[in-house]
């Protein structure tokens, strides 16, 4: 039972009368990526903003390892080790890129809530952020102001702060959204690189991405689950076919 | 490098001539004028603090300012002398206290809810200040003494003396400046500028920004406090008017001026104020119209304020433009 990082139990979230996520029950083990795949309105980002504690679900139960995680906020979420990146870029715009990925493995100090010492002395602070740079190849953009930079390189950036976290979860909202091809394909490495030693949890569009990261697959349509399974099992159901492949052509990838 | 250097320069020159200002010019109406203007600076970049570094703009900052300056009264009540190192801790912890209560209520508001929520407290404050008569009312409370900043029974720094005045709140000036520079660069500063440009992303990184926030906001608070204590001191007069909203909005009138997110703009900003209502009323009696437009035009052209003018002339271009390039 402890290779299972993440359980969710009739994980439910309505806005109204839209039923955004309804009775969705996973079980997540650990050191695997696993995708969330279906059409724009299924409820995966409303299925990650509730994992990640963005949102409370009306009803149901998540457990992270051994404890319950359901109502704690975002940053207690964060602590215990679980990374999440946005759809919509989500950096510190006006920081260099150095700066926001030295905030981000400052959080993981016991005595962030440092009020005297310059924060260019904690060293083991810089270490971290140069390497997590250069994880996403940004290392050579270490002084550049974020907003000045492209998409792309903001997205890599937002990439560099989660790791700069050393999460053992890591919730990715279309992470190669925005991505010239080149780029991208410098991030599905990093990601089958990160998928050996952190668990995943994907949302992507890009099929021909999530097939080459993810070694399991949910299917989830109108916020439900439709179907979970390996990459085999779901390239061949009928019913994912016919629900969601059959008559939503996956978005053609640029 | 070579313009940081140049800027530094710049400052050390600036707290030269601040320390030698009472020789150089010897007329004591300029040095109250000076003494005003770092008071009114101390407030200033208390809110800079707290709105150009933080992103929490509050409309009720003179609430504050009001309890420092009314505990200072306070510890005058009994005997028509206080003893400084007592009345200015119990400013401050009255500040600080009244700012944690306050900042708890309105840091889990935003925009248009956290300006009237502020603003509310304020007016709270100067109502009863107005209606106390504890307080004095609307007449106020005179200060015969100065604090005296005893050392065993010796008065150590005579505040009665303009120019030992100048100098102890030149130097609360100078520690309050350098205390926030510090500030902003440790791990706290930190994550407060974040919190200023995107909470969420801050607190998706592990931060309880709240806390950070309530923080923050009781150290801006606290400072506010100590800049009541000084004006009282100074004038020698409490009246509500130190609470009253007009305060808090001419004190965002002043980091407009100056510019936000520097420090040492508002500064800019306070003295520009007092020289302006200083110099307009020879003018027109309708100086006020005149500061209005005034205040228009500087906004208009100098969108980050007369820090930019500042900057332009002695640096030939922005200062953050400039830093940017050297980083």
């Amino acid at each position: 039972m402890n290779d299972i990082i993440l359980r969710t139990e009739h994980l439910t979230k309505h806005f109204g009368a839209l039923m955004a996520v309804q009775d969705v029950s996973l079980t997540l083990k650990k050191n695997l990526a696993h995708a969330i795949i279906g059409p724009n309105g299924a409820g995966k980002t409303t299925l990650l903003n509730l994992l990640s504690g963005e949102l409370y679900p009306d009803q149901g139960t998540i457990r992270y390892k051994d404890q319950e995680i359901t109502k704690l906020s975002p940053d207690q979420i964060s602590r215990l080790g679980i990374g999440r990146s946005y759809q919509k870029t989500n950096i510190i715009s006006s920081f260099t890129c150095f700066e926001n990925c030295r905030l981000a493995a400052q959080s993981r100090l016991i005595t962030f809530m440092d009020f005297f010492r310059p924060v260019k002395r904690l060293k083991a602070l810089s270490q971290h952020a140069e390497k997590a740079l250069e994880l996403v190849n940004l290392s050579h953009q270490a002084a550049t102001v974020a907003q000045t930079m492209s998409y792309g390189e903001q997205r890599q950036l937002e990439l560099a702060m989660i790791l700069a976290t050393e999460p053992e979860l890591l919730l990715l909202d279309e992470p190669l959204a925005g991505m010239g091809s080149q780029e991208s394909g410098q991030i599905i490495e990093l990601l089958q690189t990160l998928a050996k030693k952190h668990t995943l949890i994907l949302v992507e569009h890009d099929m021909d991405a999530v097939f080459s990261i993810a070694q399991q697959l949910t299917v989830m349509v109108n916020g439900e689950i439709l179907e979970t399974g390996n990459v085999e099992q779901i390239r061949h159901s009928t019913a994912v076919q016919e629900a969601y492949l059959g008559h939503y052509e996956p978005q053609p990838h640029h | 490098m070579v313009i940081i250097n140049r800027k530094s320069f710049f400052f050390s020159i600036i707290f030269l001539l601040l320390i030698l200002f009472p020789w150089i010019i010897e007329d004591s109406f300029y040095l109250e004028q000076l003494t005003r203007i770092l008071i009114l600076g101390i407030f200033a970049m208390s809110l800079d603090f707290l709105v150009g570094y933080t992103g929490i703009v509050s409309l009720g900052h003179a609430a504050f300012y009001g309890v420092g300056a009314y505990t200072l009264a306070y510890s005058f009540q009994s005997t028509d002398a206080t003893n400084f190192w007592y009345a200015l801790p119990l400013s401050l912890t009255a500040s600080a206290l009244i700012a944690t209560i306050i900042g708890w209520l309105s840091i889990r508001t935003s925009g248009i809810y956290l300006l009237m929520i502020t603003l509310a407290f304020g007016q709270m404050f100067y109502f009863f200040y107005l209606e106390s008569s504890y307080f004095n009312g609307s007449d106020g409370i005179f200060l015969l003494n100065k604090p005296e900043i005893l050392f065993g029974s010796y008065n150590l720094f005579d505040l009665e003396n303009e120019v030992n005045l100048y100098f102890f709140v030149l130097g609360w000036f100078i520690i309050v400046f350098l205390l926030l520079k510090t500030i902003l660069k440790t791990p706290f500063g930190q994550v407060i500028q974040g919190i200023c440009v995107n909470e969420s992303r801050v607190r998706a990184l592990g931060y309880p920004t709240p806390r950070y926030k309530l923080i923050s906001f009781v150290i801006a608070g606290t400072l506010a406090g100590l800049a009541g204590f000084l004006e009282a001191t100074h004038t020698g007069f409490v009246t509500p008017s130190y609470s009253h909203w007009h305060q808090s909005g001419i004190l965002l009138v002043i980091l407009m001026l100056g510019g936000v997110r520097t420090l040492y703009g508002p500064v800019l900003g306070a003295a520009t104020i007092v020289l302006l209502e200083d110099l307009l009323p020879e003018i027109t009696d309708h100086w006020k119209l005149l500061l209005g437009i005034l205040i228009i035009l500087i906004v208009l052209f100098l969108p980050n304020g007369t820090t930019d003018l500042f900057s332009r002339i002695l640096f030939r271009g922005p200062i953050q433009k400039a830093n940017k390039d050297h980083e």
